[in-house]
């Protein structure tokens, strides 16, 4: 191999393991080591061969060697290397459903950053699992696993309007905490057109109610057996609407308010008309105040570390702004640190100019420390954004 | 230097599909200004992942590199530590009882015998007693 191809292969392995933790998993001590350690004879790319072609047949041979299809079987019995697999399932159904249009179903039951048609919850992985990758065990390299994955994707999603309707009288929690935040908006522009009421609390309150009303309504089959997503949102608006007009009733007596002269403007149950009023357009609310792309998958720590690093080095992404907001000179220090490979010595000399030695060990150390400091408030910033998201 | 390419972030999340990626690496290797963003973000995730699960004995370490005196000190600290520890390992624990010595007149710093009977007896006779006219 020329140096180029070397590096390309060093690039492959560096992938694999970022992808798979090969290095934490133990297949090798680290990708570096090898890279150069392998023994390369017929690994140089031939005349007529393209590139991807090339590296699917290295990356066999030399996978082939290291066996890995041993530690794949061992693996599955590792449970870091089953979360891998679903870690990397959810990574490939995020970027599915930022590229497609949005289903009919997540329309009408989940907020524009969420998805029902591509969601995979613990008991439905377990299945699939079960299916692409216990009963289907002999692959020679990680990226055929990869291709495993994309294969499910193409057979199982988006899913159909029946499974999610399953999914749901299953009492599914997770597919049911997607829809009752897909709930609230609406329960706050209602609580506000009808029940004439600015508090959250109110909202909070009748959202509870709601939620548990719907719920119990659909798994303990109070619903009918053919209940779609339109009947259920249909239903779940109804349920709303009814708590609203209590609350205005509530707060009628109290203010002495006519019920019937609030209410007139919904004769028309159509989701334009309830939602008219400029300040109750969901897009609106602020719970779609964060301008986070596409959804995030907040409980995966190197998924949240890879979307923050994003949005802290590209000074055009759409929460650089918000993240390093006042701590532009810190995040500026922190950036030649890490990414120009400056010392903490190299940047005293850079921003307090010549300095004696002892004055030069407490400069280094204090920016050590604010180096340090930074790196916590940016995690605590992100994590802040995007945490609109997970409540 | 800039490079169009859209594809970097999405190698970095690591959302691209294999065909894309294997596609994103042969740009990559003709495209230094992706190299370069790449170990940028690179370093950057290394060095948030070290924040997170950084172990107390590296941060020892480094802080035991601060400087000259700061070695030292702790040097001074690591032998006391082993000397009291030596000491206290080694010392004789209480009396030795001696061949045909009573063991019940032998006690060691920490059981003393109990002095709160006499105290109570103390105590007791320090209250002024009640006068005998005054019934209870």
């Amino acid at each position: 191999m020329n140096p180029s191809e070397k590096a390309s292969f060093l690039e492959f392995l560096r992938k694999d393991d970022e992808h798979w933790e090969l290095t934490r998993l133990g297949f090798w001590k680290n990708p570096e080591q090898e890279a150069r350690s392998w023994n390369e004879a017929g690994a140089a790319r031939l005349s007529d061969e393209s590139f991807v072609a090339w590296k699917y047949r290295v990356l066999r041979a030399y996978y082939q060697e290291r066996n890995y299809s041993k530690f794949y079987r061992n693996s599955l019995l590792d449970r870091r290397f089953v979360f891998l697999l679903k870690r990397r399932l959810t990574l490939l159904l995020q970027r599915i459903f930022s590229d497609q249009e949005r289903t009919q179903l997540d329309q009408y039951l989940a907020n524009t950053d969420e998805s029902l048609s591509y969601v995979v919850s613990a008991h439905h992985f377990d299945h699939l699992f079960l299916r692409y990758f216990l009963q289907e065990a002999d692959w020679v390299a990680p990226f055929e696993v990869q291709l495993q994955l994309e294969k499910l994707t193409d057979a199982e999603f988006p899913l159909s309007e029946t499974e999610v309707m399953q999914r749901l009288r299953a009492n599914d929690t997770h597919c049911w905490s997607i829809f009752y935040r897909h709930l609230k908006p609406y329960v706050i522009g209602l609580v506000r057109q009808i029940g004439g009421s600015f508090q959250m609390e109110d909202a909070d309150e009748i959202w509870n109610e709601v939620c548990f009303v719907v719920n119990g309504a659909l798994i303990n089959g109070r619903l009918d057996e053919a209940t779609g997503a339109k009947d259920l949102i249909s239903y779940a608006v109804g349920v709303i609407r009814n708590k609203c007009r209590e609350l205005c009733r509530i707060r009628s007596r109290q203010k002495r308010v006519d019920v019937e002269s609030i209410t007139y403007r919904l004769a028309d149950d159509t989701e334009s008309n309830l939602f008219d009023d400029e300040s109750c357009i969901p897009a609106n609310f602020p719970s779609h105040d964060t301008p986070v792309a596409h959804y995030v998958d907040a409980f995966d720590p190197d998924s949240v570390r890879a979307t923050m690093i994003l949005a802290l080095y590209n000074q055009t992404h759409p929460l650089h702004e918000a993240l390093v907001k006042g701590l532009e000179d810190e995040v500026a220090v922190l950036l030649e640190h890490y990414t120009e490979d400056m010392s903490y010595e190299a940047l005293v000399q850079k921003y307090e100019g010549p300095v004696s030695k002892e004055e030069m060990i407490r400069l280094a150390a204090r920016y050590r420390q604010m180096v340090k400091r930074v790196k916590n408030k940016l995690i605590q910033r992100y994590a802040g954004l995007i945490k609109a998201r997970v409540e | 230097m800039k490079c169009e390419c859209d594809k970097i972030d999405g190698y970095f999340a690591g959302t691209l599909t294999v065909a894309q990626e294997a596609q994103f690496q042969e740009h990559l290797m003709h495209c230094p200004a992706c190299r370069e963003r790449l170990a940028a973000y690179r370093k950057l995730s290394v060095a948030f992942q070290q924040e997170e699960r950084r172990p107390t004995w590296r941060r020892l370490g480094r802080f035991l590199q601060q400087s000259r005196w700061t070695r030292v000190a702790a040097l001074f600290v690591l032998i006391s530590t082993i000397g009291i520890g030596y000491y206290s390992w080694t010392r004789p624990s209480g009396v030795v009882i001696q061949p045909g010595q009573s063991p019940q007149v032998i006690w060691s710093v920490d059981s003393f015998p109990d002095t709160s009977t006499q105290a109570d007896t103390l105590m007791r006779d320090s209250i002024p007693q009640m006068p005998a006219h005054i019934e209870r």
